[in-house]
């Protein structure tokens, strides 16, 4: 990255710093590492399903999205909000100069907590192959965190209310009713995320091969994930040329 | 080297803004409508009331907007297509957009490093000596005041040495010293060959620094051109003052003989106003002659002298 870049990438990652949404977001990547020790100590036996609840629902379903939503979508929302906007609107950059340092610091910071968490709780909760299942594990959130976070910036740069855009997209469709519905894996980023990861290990995630639970293919996901990431992308850079900057 | 060899030719030749029949609505609410101008070197006032369509107008020279019909060019080209020429201006908009959480230096050298310049610490220190802000430069902008925040944008836009800048509303929540240090800052940089758009709803405060100005109504032209000019025409037009005192039909019937004095309309409420050309003269006219009829003068109060009521003026012809 030039010298730019890497200054919007630093601005982003100082503007994600303030002290409530720092201990929002440790708080939500500590909980499935909290648990897995927790159960450590307790000595719980863990049966494939009750892992699978942990890793699949927990994991990837609700706390990868949520901890990206809480991030990703205040990174244009806030400035517009708060008219810094115009700041990096004056400065001779392309869009996407802005656009793409500021989606890879809020990726930086969902993943870095979130995947060392991840990365332990595997480890403690896992019996087979437990190493490679926690690198891959770890992998997966980072991923996902660039899929998601290049949503939320898009949806932020559309509206100054993503949050809750987010919190009913999370919630509702990510946790439940991609869950719930055959055939909706899909259109999950979730879904697909952990597609790759029963790909690279079928032990960490063990879905069935039919049913509400199904996951999508591995080429069809690795396929919808890039298009997720390049479509919001290429999506936030042509908002931020269309919009007026208040 | 090469920027000033610019400056010298555009100078010589094209205008800083262009604009082309340029509109811009939000919605039913029309902003700006069809407005056709072009803003040479030097500094020039964009001048208008409250609500008049200044900030609407300087977004759009920005790019900070996009035009809903017509063209904009600053500096020979789009804003919103060609970004390079944001290296060659520098811009306070009217927000307090600073970044809370920085020092006012790290603000200074985030705008640096935005525009590309590598420039040396001794040379962002420099721009904020000179807007007298170097005591404050290690505090965070969230423990500063309106007008230091306004002092600490400014050093950021002065930061590079741009050949145009572009300043709204600039002097609101300044103090007097800071004005006049705002007044020094814009007649160096003109002095030094660059341009200078200042927008103001205050007449006085254009009046101090600008060479020409573009006055702003209702989101139309009104006027553009020399300042002193457009000064002479506001000083011909009739204004109405309001006057009470002990005996108004007396006084009221000697005004009327003044040459200052077009008419005098008599209140109800007992009051009269005045119709004059020449505020100045019945300024000096009126206590005399009161003096002379002995009538006590408890009220003397020009009832249209606000901006929006000059304006009014100069839009109607």
């Amino acid at each position: 990255m030039g010298t730019i870049a890497e200054t919007i990438f630093m601005l982003a990652i100082r503007q994600s710093m303030s002290i409530r949404r720092l201990a929002i977001l440790l708080l939500l990547a500590a909980i499935p590492l909290t648990i897995a020790i927790i159960s450590e100590i307790l000595g719980t036996d863990w049966d494939g399903e009750v892992t699978q609840g942990f890793i699949q629902g927990l994991i990837f379903n609700t706390g990868l999205p949520l901890i990206a939503l809480i991030v990703a979508a205040p990174v244009f929302a806030d400035e517009i909000e708060d008219r810094t906007l115009t700041n990096l609107m004056l400065s001779p950059i392309s869009r996407w100069q802005i656009s793409i340092p500021k989606m890879l610091a809020a990726a930086a910071i969902v993943a870095v907590p979130l995947a060392v968490s991840t990365f332990v709780s595997i480890l403690l909760v896992f019996d087979e192959d437990t190493y490679s299942a926690a690198i891959i594990g770890a992998f997966g959130i980072v991923i996902g965190a660039l899929a998601f976070t290049s949503l939320f910036a898009f949806v932020g740069t559309l509206t100054t209310r993503a949050v809750v855009f987010g919190i009913v997209y999370v919630f509702g469709f990510e946790a439940l009713i991609s869950t719930a519905i055959p055939g909706l894996k899909y259109v999950s980023i979730s879904g697909n995320t952990l597609s790759i990861l029963q790909e690279l290990n079928s032990n960490l995630i063990d879905a069935p091969a039919s049913g509400s639970n199904q996951l999508p293919p591995i080429e069809y996901a690795i396929v919808a994930l890039l298009a997720v990431i390049i479509v919001s992308n290429i999506a936030t850079v042509w908002r931020l040329k269309q919009m007026d900057v208040h | 080297m090469q920027a000033q060899t610019e400056i010298v030719q555009r100078n010589g030749n094209d205008a800083i803004v262009s604009l082309d029949s340029v509109s811009k609505w939000f919605g039913n609410v029309v902003a700006v409508s069809d407005i056709t101008l072009k803003i040479g070197s030097g500094i020039t006032g964009l001048l208008g009331p409250n609500g008049a369509g200044k900030t609407t107008l300087l977004r759009m020279m920005c790019g900070l907007y996009s035009a809903s019909e017509g063209e904009v060019q600053l500096l020979g080209t789009d804003p919103r297509t060609d970004h390079d020429v944001y290296k060659r201006i520098g811009i306070m908009t009217e927000n307090e957009s600073a970044y809370e959480f920085m020092t006012g230096l790290e603000f200074v050298r985030l705008s640096a490093r935005l525009k590309d310049l590598r420039r040396e610490e001794s040379h962002l220190r420099q721009a904020i000596e000179r807007v007298d802000m170097s005591f404050a430069l290690d505090r965070k902008i969230s423990t500063y005041s309106r007008g230091m925040r306004q002092r600490i944008r400014l050093a950021a836009a002065l930061v590079g040495d741009p050949e145009l800048l572009i300043l709204d509303e600039p002097l609101n929540g300044a103090d007097p010293t800071q004005r006049l240090r705002f007044q020094e800052i814009l007649h160096q940089t003109a002095d030094e060959g660059r341009s200078v758009i200042i927008s103001s709803h205050i007449l006085e405060e254009v009046e101090e620094v600008s060479e020409s100005v573009v006055l702003v109504v209702n989101g139309k032209l009104a006027a553009q051109g020399d300042f002193h000019a457009i000064r002479a025409a506001l000083d011909d037009r009739p204004y109405h003052v309001k006057i009470e005192c002990s005996d108004p039909k007396q006084l009221g019937g000697e005004l009327a003989k003044l040459p200052a004095v077009h008419s005098v309309q008599f209140d109800p409420d007992g009051s009269m106003v005045v119709l004059t050309t020449n505020v100045a003269v019945l300024q000096l006219d009126l206590p005399a002659l009161a003096q002379r009829l002995n009538i006590r003068l408890t009220r003397l109060q020009p009832i249209d002298d606000s901006l929006e009521s000059v304006f009014s003026y100069l839009v109607e012809g």
